[in-house]
Formats: structure tokens, sequence, C-alpha cells
């Protein structure tokens, strides 16, 4: 795909929110700022934004993938991958829109179904699909575990 | 240093884009999971996804960096198409 300005412009301003997000929101190291550019150049070509981040001091990583498409000039996610990973490149929670669970642990319909995150259990948890809770959730679990 | 909007925004659209940057790094990535899981791109593809076995962080991943791969294969020859005049 070709992407026209408008879906360049489109990407890069989704781009521009998670640099925002993480950079207020966490202490990525000084690279993030230089390399993420590089990042989006492969997003604007492929429509395909992948970006793992040191995020904090105790050595969490976010990993973010997001694919993008287009429908009637907006753009929209065409699949997404969001880890937030300890030291050792392990996941402690993750969310995706992959289709095969239907209701979370607790049994009940997922609200935003087909999004829905795996917790530090790996339960299926109700989920929103949008980045900013994530974020939220994996920047609660950082403060808990730093307060420990 | 956290850039502002304006900044970001200047450095991304003064990106030389590059297709071929794009593929050399999304092939490397197949490489990798290939490597990993001893199995070829397409044959993963026509296997897991669209599976339950899919949903895990490397085969979602895996899946996306698949399909990008070809659509940046495609852009790049649109690109060339374009530039030799080929319709």
């Amino acid at each position: 795909m070709l992407h026209d300005s408008h879906q360049r412009a489109l990407i890069i301003d989704r781009c521009w929110l998670i640099y925002e997000l993480i950079a207020e929101k966490f202490q990525p190291p000084h690279e993030f700022h230089i390399e993420f550019p590089g990042l989006v150049e492969i997003a604007l070509i492929s429509g395909y934004l992948q970006a793992l981040v040191e995020i904090s001091r105790k050595r969490h990583f976010l990993h973010i993938h997001e694919e993008y498409d287009f429908r009637e000039h907006r753009l929209v996610l065409k699949g997404y991958s969001y880890n937030l990973l300890d030291k050792s490149k392990h996941s402690i929670i993750r969310a995706d829109a992959l289709p095969y669970h239907r209701v979370d642990y607790k049994g009940h319909k997922l609200s935003h179904f087909p999004h829905h995150l795996h917790d530090e259990r790996g339960r299926i948890c109700p989920f929103s699909g949008r980045i900013e809770d994530f974020l939220e959730r994996s920047s609660a679990i950082i403060e808990s575990e730093s307060q420990d | 240093m956290k850039m502002s909007k304006e900044e970001f925004i200047s450095t991304v659209t003064n990106l030389d884009l590059s297709a071929d940057r794009a593929i050399t790094k999304l092939s490397q990535q197949l490489h990798e999971y290939e490597e990993k899981y001893n199995l070829r791109s397409e044959i993963f593809y026509k296997l897991i996804v669209g599976t339950p076995a899919e949903d895990t962080p490397d085969f979602i991943a895996w899946a996306m960096c698949y399909r990008s791969y070809f659509r940046s294969l495609q852009s790049k020859f649109s690109i060339e198409e374009i530039t030799t005049g080929v319709a």
C-alpha cells in the first residue's frame, strides 16, 4: 500500500500520541527520543509500528505493535499487541483484539469484545482497546512494584 | 529530551522514507521468528493465523510483521512504477 499524504498524516498523528504517552507517563531513556522517528519511518512505509521501550528504573519494558488500516479516511487498528514486560522480557500483562475470547475470567461477556487483556495471572479481563488505558494500568503496576 | 509536537512532526515529515530500509528491517524480524520457531513465515501464516494458537505475543507480532512486509514490498514497487512510468 502506498500511503497518501492524508494517510501519512494520520499515521504520524497516531505515532505522536504513542510517543507523547510514553514520554509523559514513564521514564524512557534518551535513546527513545532519538530512535522513535526511525520507527515512525517504518510505520509510514509498512503501516506497522513496533516499539520496544525501557520505561522504568526497574527495567520494565513496553512492547507495542500496531498495524494500521484506513476506512473512510480514518485510521483504524487492523491489529495490535500491547505488552508490559519485566526485566527478563517476560510478559506481565498484555492486550490484543484477537477474537478467541468472548468472556472474562469471571464468565462475564467482554465489554469491548474482541478487545481483552491478559492480566498478571494470565486471566482474561475486559479491556477498552485504548492504548491510554493499557499504559495507565502498566503505570499502576510499576508504581505498586516500586513501593514493595 | 521529549520533542514537542511541532518538532516531532517536523522530524518525521523530513524523513527520507526508504521502502528498502523498511523491507530490510521487517525481513530481519521475520528471519528471527523463523529461526526461533524453526518455521518459515508462509507456513506459520497458513497454519497458525486465524486459529486460537495465534493468541501469543510472538505470533500476533509475527502475523503483523508478515502482512506488513508484503505491504512494504507493494509500496516499493508502486513507487518504482510511478517513477519509471509503468502502469
